[in-house]
């Protein structure tokens, strides 16, 4: 497929701004790390009043509501709401079919992260943009606008050149990514889910990790409408493996109706475990793709 | 069911060559492009044959080449034509005797150039239908009858015999074909028969005999065909359209000096009322034309009057679209007129010379006159020998040797082969032969004959006056020539040497026309003017002055054929099936000329009788001439063009055309 050499930056100015005042939206509460500005599980000690509770030895006096002693001659502690950080994480599938497209799916995939990056960096969460498999071994967590330029940084350093990459299959990364502490929180998996081992093993692990998934699956236009036609040898560029077709309307009709199948199946399979599925389009402009797909989808607001 | 082959070995192998060389295309299909994609994860749910590197698992997903192969192999089955053989013809010997007569040529029959073509196609369905065991033999009659092949299984040979059979214009003699068909058939029974001397009655199976004609012959009722079992196939029909030239001459006229007649006779032989035109042709070129309207059996007489050339070539042509053409034009020639040179020898015969050098006479023949002496000459015996001269006539004298020309002699008999009476007194004729050409136009009863010899000639003579004591002048042919013989002189020699006439005959009307018809008919310039019509396939046999050297005869198509003539100026040449006008050149001048016509009733009527007499059986005609195999290659090849659309639909759904 065509390659070209980007330049857009992977966070313009402009919507920089815009997503200054967005936010990550978390459908599970999560117990964070640090006193931050996400709604804990655990009880803490913000202004905002969260429940009542009998009074048992060991519990700090200062907690006990005083007027409800004098009115009903019993103790009972006045909880309030713990506000805490939130933990994101974006995995970003850096294997060598994501480098393909124009632009190039990894590219849009990085803005994307970017975006996501800065949002939770915003609002103090406790950030981690991190690529599956062996690169993602050092990825750097973040807090605050100041990992900004840290995040950048680390995603520039992720190469959309083909040949580049050590190809680990998607649930190889995940199950990597778990192992090495991944702590329960949002997790947003940037991936084009072309993995011939299938992407249901990475899901489902994420899920039983009780992680608030979502999935944004990127194709290029060239995957979902190939302009090509013609007596082919098809090589796959993660493995070599070689498909001999003979490119008809014919057949792209029903390329087109597998590929749809295969979208509409990732989606069924999403929505049955509560992961939200996004499909994007690398030739969307992250603008759109953010402030448009990504609200609807409820992942930020 | 059985198959029979359509293809020679080796023909065989180039067509399996075929399916091969679809697999190996299959295999080193075309080289593809190759093109990197990011995963072949989603194409490979969308090509089924991927991932084939084995044979099985090609061959498996390709009902593309199992398509085709299956065509081929259909196409295959095909050229094998396939059918079955019914029960209903159970004769396994038999002798097709296809008509070749001109008849046959008659293109009524729709859906075939002519009769003899669908004959043969007819032939060709019963060779088709005989198997291994089955023995036929294929006889092609008209005036003749050819064995086109003995008695074979061999389809192949029956049918290359058959490929080689073309119609004739001849007439038709079954009878001939019948006893060869016949003759042919027995010889092998009983050949087979020689070791059991007693036949075994009902074993041996009679031959079946199946005639291919229009039954344009007469009825053949003195025939034993009972060991054959006749079957007579009718290629014709009942309402025929036929209009022609059954006779065609030329004359130059006796009464008009410098012109030629020609009367020609057109008959309609069809079953409808025919009109034309009709167009006369001298040299080629067109010089009268007349209409002709008739019924049918009509028939009509055309004259025509033309102005003498040297040499007149006559094509009479009927402008009509009938469905035999070869009567449609007919042909007469007349030959140039020789100067012939006759060599009389007398003592003196003033009567005869006058009758040698009327009018008449001097147009046809130069007359020499020698006395008796000049027999013993040198220059006598080179010239009786050489031929310089068409006719000697010897008066009242005789030579030693007869000369190798024709003779007449009067009051003299030949050396060799004749004898004679004594002299009688007072001959009293009593019979003349009036239908002898010597003897036309001729009243001789009332001449008186002082004295005269009965004449005892050879055998083999003809005798054109009788008298009481029997003939006096006689005609005997002599190796190839003829003497014509006079019993009695006309101008006698008395003992005291003064000459006094022994018959009045030479004041009569009838004497010139006598010696002027003797000098006609013996110098051969009788025929001279119309040399008649010959039937394509007959000899022609001509006479000519050239006894050495060559002749060239030179036929309508334009071919020559080189002859020579024997001693006495006669040639003979066979004449093929072409009509026309054959010439006969010397050295590219023609001095004789003839012509070849069909004129046949026989031939030209052109009605199939439904039923003919052959043998003491009366045999009606085969109403059933399909063939008797029933084949089925043509489903095959219905079935692969079906595979065939099956394939391309297939192929067209794979790459969306």
């Amino acid at each position: 497929m065509i390659e070209r050499e980007s330049t857009s930056p992977l966070l313009p100015p402009a919507l920089m701004a815009r997503l200054e005042r967005m936010e990550i939206w978390s459908r599970k509460v999560f117990r964070g790390q640090l006193k931050g500005e996400r709604r804990s599980k655990r009880k803490g000690q913000s202004v905002e009043f969260a429940d009542f509770r009998s009074y048992v030895p060991g519990d700090d006096l200062r907690l006990i509501d005083w007027n409800l002693y004098a009115r009903l001659d019993q103790l009972f502690l006045k909880l309030f709401q713990e506000e805490e950080d939130l933990h994101l994480h974006v995995l970003i599938d850096v294997s060598e079919s994501m480098r393909f497209g124009t632009p190039r799916k990894l590219l849009v995939a990085k803005q994307l992260a970017a975006c996501l990056g800065y949002v939770g960096l915003c609002r103090s969460d406790r950030v981690r943009i991190a690529a599956l498999g062996e690169l993602g071994r050092n990825a750097p967590v973040l807090r605050g606008r100041s990992g900004l330029f840290r995040l950048l940084e680390y995603l520039n350093a992720l190469s959309e050149d083909p040949g580049r990459s050590n190809n680990e299959s998607l649930s190889e990364g995940v199950r990597d990514f778990l192992i090495r502490g991944g702590s329960t929180g949002i997790v947003v998996l940037v991936t084009d889910l072309m993995d011939k081992s299938g992407y249901e093993a990475a899901i489902r692990m994420l899920v039983g990790r009780r992680m608030d998934v979502f999935l944004v699956h990127i194709l290029s236009p060239e995957e979902i409408e190939p302009p090509i036609r013609g007596d082919l040898r098809l090589v796959d560029a993660e493995d070599g493996d070689v498909t001999e077709i003979t490119l008809t309307s014919y057949a792209l009709q029903r390329y087109r109706e597998t590929v749809r199948a295969f979208t509409e199946g990732a989606r069924r399979f999403c929505s049955k475990r509560g992961v939200t599925y996004v499909l994007a389009r690398s030739d969307v402009p992250i603008e759109s793709l953010v402030t448009d797909y990504l609200v609807k989808r409820g992942i930020v607001r | 069911m059985s198959l029979i082959p359509s293809l020679t070995p080796w023909l065989w192998a180039v067509f399996a060559a075929v399916p091969i060389g679809i697999v190996c295309l299959y295999f080193l299909k075309l080289r593809r492009q190759p093109l990197t994609v990011p995963s072949t994860f989603l194409w490979a749910k969308t090509v089924e044959d991927l991932h084939v590197n084995s044979l099985i698992q090609r061959l498996r997903t390709t009902p593309l080449l199992l398509l085709q192969l299956l065509a081929i192999a259909l196409a295959a089955f095909a050229l094998l034509r396939p059918g079955f053989r019914d029960s209903k013809n159970s004769d396994t010997k038999r002798v097709f005797l296809l008509d070749a007569s001109a008849s046959m040529g008659a293109t009524d029959i729709a859906g075939s150039t002519n009769r003899f073509e669908a004959a043969k196609r007819l032939i060709e369905a019963e060779i088709d239908s005989m198997t291994d065991q089955d023995v036929a033999m294929l006889l092609m009659f008209s005036d003749k009858t050819d064995v086109l092949q003995a008695f074979t299984s061999d389809r192949r040979r029956l049918r290359d015999a058959l490929a080689t059979a073309g119609v004739t214009n001849r007439s038709t003699n079954i009878q001939s074909a019948m006893r060869a068909a016949d003759g042919l058939s027995t010889e092998r029974s009983e050949r087979s028969d020689e070791s059991a001397q007693q036949p075994i009655v009902g074993t041996e199976k009679r031959t079946e005999l199946v005639v291919y004609s229009d039954g344009g012959f007469a009825a053949l009722s003195d025939l034993d065909t009972s060991h054959l079992n006749p079957r007579y196939v009718r290629v014709g029909s009942e309402a025929t359209s036929n209009l022609s030239i059954i006779a065609f001459s030329a004359q130059r006229s006796d009464v008009k000096p410098g012109e030629v007649e020609a009367f020609a006779t057109i008959a309609n032989l069809g079953t409808v009322s025919l009109a034309s035109s009709v167009s006369l042709r001298l040299n080629g070129e067109l010089i009268d034309a007349d209409e002709v309207s008739l019924e049918n059996g009509e028939e009509v007489g055309l004259a025509f009057q033309l102005q003498e050339t040297e040499l007149v070539r006559l094509e009479l042509s009927l402008e009509t679209a009938d469905e035999l053409a070869i009567d449609n034009v007919a042909y007469t020639a007349l030959a140039p007129t020789r100067t012939l040179s006759v060599l009389l020898v007398t003592p003196g015969n003033p009567p005869l010379e006058y009758a040698l050098n009327t009018g008449q006479a001097e147009k046809i023949c130069m007359v020499e006159v020698v006395e008796p002496p000049y027999l013993d000459t040198e220059l006598y015996n080179s010239r009786s020998t050489t031929g310089v001269d068409q006719l000697i006539i010897f008066d009242r004298c005789s030579p030693k040797v007869m000369p190798s020309v024709n003779t007449f002699f009067i009051g003299a008999i030949p050396p060799v082969g004749w004898a004679a009476s004594e002299t009688k007194e007072q001959i009293l004729l009593v019979d003349i032969d009036r239908l002898h050409p010597i003897m036309r136009y001729l009243d001789l009863f009332s001449i008186l004959i002082a004295e005269g010899r009965t004449l005892v000639p050879p055998k083999g003579s003809a005798d054109l006056l009788i008298a009481e004591a029997g003939p006096v002048l006689s005609l005997a042919p002599r190796d190839g020539f003829e003497d014509l013989v006079l019993g009695f002189e006309i101008l006698s020699s008395t003992a005291d040497g003064e000459t006094a006439f022994n018959t009045d005959w030479q004041v009569q009307r009838s004497w010139p026309v006598f010696v002027f018809n003797a000098v006609r008919y013996l110098t051969g310039t009788f025929e001279a003017g119309n040399r008649g019509t010959h039937r394509p396939g007959t000899v022609v046999t001509l006479s000519t002055d050239h006894r050495q050297g060559e002749l060239s005869i030179r036929s309508p198509s334009g071919d020559v054929t080189f002859v020579k003539p024997d001693p006495t100026g006669r040639l003979t040449y066979a004449v093929g099936d072409l009509t026309g006008t054959y010439e006969v050149e010397d050295e590219n001048k023609v001095i004789d000329l003839f012509c070849v016509n069909l004129f046949d009733r026989e031939e030209a009527t052109l009605l199939s009788p439904p039923t003919v007499q052959l043998g003491y059986t009366q045999v009606a005609s085969d109403a059933v001439t399909t063939t008797s195999r029933r084949e089925y290659w043509r489903w095959s090849l219905l079935a692969m063009v079906g595979v065939l659309s099956l394939e391309w639909w297939y192929y067209g759904k794979r790459v969306g055309i």
